[in-house]
């Protein structure tokens, strides 16, 4: 026999020894199945389903009902101009918020149908995401905290209320505090978390 | 109403491809039950959404078991991410023969032990490798691979020979 004929031999036997291979894998990866007792599966991803629906329309209605009661203060009662102000601005704030929360968690639902290499671009995003909100909470928090402070003076000089303003600077610290360690927290865990993202690519 | 049917029937039909992958990525029975009910309302919702949508989102699918196999893998990712714990079930986790389909006493002995064998190897891939081999074992071609992971065929047929490879050397080590 030639060389030629030799070498197609071999590869020949090397291929069905790969498919015999993978056959055998096949057939016990079959046998692996775990037992699942399916009417209890869908008993529980009915009920799932249904503690999700209605934590999600609960969600939409505590915002819709905060929304309609500074509605209601703003059209109905005799309020200051600076209690008008006040509510005006918040009226929209918690119903919006409900229906972001609404879109966000749809689009995360969505992703689950997106190829894997997109849904973990996606996870990658979110992750970069949720760092940038802590960091803008962060500031905000921050801000807040430096309002309070100029009040607080404002308020010790010309009224003597330490122990009052003391305590809101203090337990305002603390929320400072705990928002600052959650995003130095996040930030520094970040790198990590999308190299193993990137790991599964 | 019929919908809800639809997906009920679905969701029996594929439950034990669906337990196959979770297994893959979970080796702790209960997480694996929990992964298993997480991956069938990820499933419901999918379907759900595709057909308000029309049936858009199976556009381009080549098949339900696709669609299913791939909304599947992408919990599973969700949860090794989410878990943190693919350390803990590559060493800790042991495979519990006992939770197997495989009740009938005709069953070979050999093929148990090489189930559980297969599936503590695939175990301890990397996740890109695990899940190439974990689909071509399902019986997806490497097109459809490559389809529901979202990479080229060439890329699939090279994790695959990486993949073989090295399973091979995970189950020539094991006693």
């Amino acid at each position: 026999m030639s060389e030629e004929g030799l070498n197609v031999s071999k590869n020949t036997s090397s291929m069905s020894e790969l498919d015999e291979q993978l056959a055998q894998w096949q057939s016990a990866y079959k046998e692996a199945t775990p037992s699942v007792d399916t009417d209890s599966l869908i008993k529980d991803t009915k009920s799932a389903r249904f503690k999700l629906k209605l934590k999600g329309a609960f969600d939409l209605a505590l915002g819709l009902a905060v929304s309609v009661w500074c509605l209601t203060l703003v059209l109905f009662e005799p309020l200051t101009a600076y209690q008008f102000f006040l509510f005006s601005v918040l009226t929209p704030i918690p119903v919006a918020f409900g229906i972001w929360g609404y879109w966000v968690r749809q689009k995360q639902w969505r992703a689950q149908t997106l190829d894997v290499q997109s849904m973990l671009s996606f996870k990658q995003i979110q992750l970069q995401q949720q760092l940038h909100y802590w960091k803008v909470s962060l500031y905000g928090c921050v801000a807040l905290w430096c309002g309070l402070l100029a009040l607080a003076i404002f308020n010790v000089l010309m009224f003597d209320t330490y122990t009052l303003w003391g305590a809101q600077l203090l337990i305002n610290s603390v929320v400072v505090f705990v928002v600052y360690r959650r995003y130095k927290k996040l930030a520094a865990d970040l790198p990590a978390a999308l190299a193993r993202i990137d790991n599964m690519k | 109403m019929k919908e809800i049917v639809q997906i009920e029937k679905l969701l029996c039909e594929y439950a034990p491809l669906m337990a196959r992958i979770a297994a893959t990525f979970e080796a702790n029975k209960s997480l694996q039950d929990e992964l298993i009910q997480e991956m069938s309302l990820a499933v419901w919702r999918a379907f759900e959404g595709a057909s308000k949508e029309g049936g858009s989102s199976f556009r381009g699918e080549a098949s339900v078991k696709t669609f299913v196999a791939k909304v599947a893998h992408n919990k599973a990712v969700d949860h090794v991410i989410k878990e943190q714990r693919r350390q803990e079930f590559t060493h800790e986790g042991e495979f519990d023969s006992s939770h197997t389909t495989s009740t009938s006493s005709s069953r070979d002995a050999t093929l148990q032990e090489n189930a559980m064998d297969l599936m503590t190897g695939l175990r301890q891939l990397e996740i890109k490798y695990r899940q190439v081999l974990a689909l071509l074992l399902e019986g997806f071609s490497q097109l459809e691979i490559a389809s529901m992971l979202g990479i080229k065929e060439s890329a699939v047929a090279k994790r695959v020979s990486r993949a073989r490879q090295q399973l091979t050397q995970i189950m020539g080590q094991q006693p």
